[in-house]
């Protein structure tokens, strides 16, 4: 009984110690499929591969016409081969428990020197750039034993598309005006669906995920049919703890409130959150 | 001596015009155009890439004049002295812009810009057009730039008549 308690604690400290996933962040913040000069910054902290420093990028994305495709970079011939990845998707070590892939970047394949500028690119999407809407990525060692997954990376759209949620401008500093939409047209959220007065929560955090500040109540003007937005400037919204001001400020975590009311019982809902990360302007 | 008197005529006829008729190409006086105050009227935000991605008007721009009910941006003023001094009158609204100090053409000849200045700090206004200034009526622009592309993101357009 001793051995079980004791294989349970260690399944747990390690199922802990490595249950995170590796996280992908770009510069600039928002990129579509046709962006260029894209950063790509990988970190594996509290995955299995911290610590590592040769590690390898496999990622792929569907192509609605042939179906799942590897990034170009993972392979070197025809089609992605697990077993075989390319030299070509070994990310480059930038400090501690990062790595990044900056574009343009030029390599050699079977083909010869090729250069990717763009993610299209990286997918061989350059007739058709819009069709790559999302990318999903793991980081790998070289033999493929040891692997973390992350989570799927979607890119800004190239044409509009209704959505959930949305901002105006699509990309947007932490000094400008932003406005939040949320298309309740697009929600399965039943709750919401016949809720009233909606309202909205904002939360700006900085780059360690701190919550600098949290307004609530924020009104919502319906501009198109069931599409409410709130508009705001961070720096307007509140004070900011001592010593941070708008400029510390990286994200934005928004959900939408409403009021749905039965027999004179008024009940407040809860869309879901969404966040943005805020870009880098002059 | 007909032709002669024909002649005369039409000579006569050309030089009592001629005071009537603008010299041609000569300038006009920007920095005359540009002293007295402006009122702002209207303040628009353009997303640049969904405009040249041509999203609809509704995912390209947005009319920000009165989206802050207690703040509206036409509380904002800034007058251009002849002196080469101005000030300016935020109200409530959420402009940042210097309180006064002097401005200049950042080009006497081909203004673009409006430099503005005090003690400590500067302040670009980009002029986005001259075209209606005889109508009392002139665009500024800031242009918000992604540091890592240099691409131009955001626009903010402000349309200032004059009072």
């Amino acid at each position: 009984m001793k051995k079980l308690i004791l294989i349970i604690v260690v399944m747990c400290i390690w199922l802990t110690t490595y249950s995170q996933k590796p996280t992908l962040k770009t510069i600039p913040a928002d990129i579509d499929a046709l962006t260029e000069n894209v950063a790509l910054i990988f970190d594996v902290t509290g995955t299995s591969l911290e610590g590592m420093t040769d590690l390898y990028i496999w990622s792929w994305c569907n192509d609605i016409k042939s179906g799942p495709t590897e990034m170009k970079l993972c392979y070197d011939g025809s089609a992605g081969d697990w077993g075989n990845v390319s030299e070509n998707a070994k990310l480059k070590y930038v400090e501690g428990n990062t790595f990044k892939i900056q574009l343009p970047v030029t390599v050699t394949r079977n083909e010869g020197e090729v250069t990717f500028s763009t993610i299209a690119d990286l997918f061989g999407f350059t007739e058709n750039p819009g069709g790559i809407k999302k990318f999903g990525f793991l980081i790998r060692d070289k033999s493929g034993d040891k692997q973390a997954s992350g989570d799927d990376f979607t890119l800004a759209p190239l044409v509009f598309e209704e959505s959930l949620f949305r901002t105006f401008p699509t990309s947007v500093s932490n000094t400008d005006v932003v406005t939040i939409f949320y298309n309740v047209n697009l929600s399965t959220d039943y709750k919401m669906l016949s809720a009233n007065e909606i309202s909205a929560t904002v939360i700006l955090m900085d780059d360690n995920n701190n919550v600098l500040l949290r307004v609530d109540n924020l009104p919502c003007a319906e501009e198109r049919s069931n599409e409410y937005s709130c508009t705001f400037l961070a720096e307007k919204l509140g004070d900011f703890p001592t010593g941070k001001s708008v400029v510390d400020v990286v994200e934005l975590e928004a959900f939408f409130t409403g009021i749905i009311e039965t027999n004179g019982i008024r009940i407040t809902v809860e869309s879901d959150a969404f966040s943005k990360s805020f870009s880098v302007f002059e | 001596m007909k032709n002669l008197i024909i002649y005369l005529s039409i000579l006569i006829l050309i030089i009592s015009c001629t005071d009537d008729i603008p010299e041609i190409g000569e300038k006009a006086n920007r920095k005359e155009q540009m002293v007295g105050t402006w009122q702002l009227e209207k303040f628009v935000q353009t997303d640049l890439k969904a405009k040249a991605n041509a999203y609809p008007d509704f995912a390209t721009e947005k009319d920000l004049t009165n989206i802050f009910e207690n703040n509206p941006y036409t509380d904002f003023s800034i007058s251009f002295n002849a002196d080469g001094t101005f000030t300016t009158e935020t109200g409530n609204s959420f402009i940042d812009m210097l309180e006064a100090g002097s401005w200049a053409f950042d080009d006497n000849d081909a203004p673009s810009k409006i430099l503005l200045q005090n003690d400590s700090e500067n302040q670009t206004i980009v002029i986005g057009s001259f075209a209606n200034i005889i109508y009392n009526k002139i665009e500024f622009k800031i242009v918000k730039v992604d540091a890592n592309s240099q691409k131009e993101m955001i626009n903010y357009t402000y349309y200032l008549n004059k009072i």
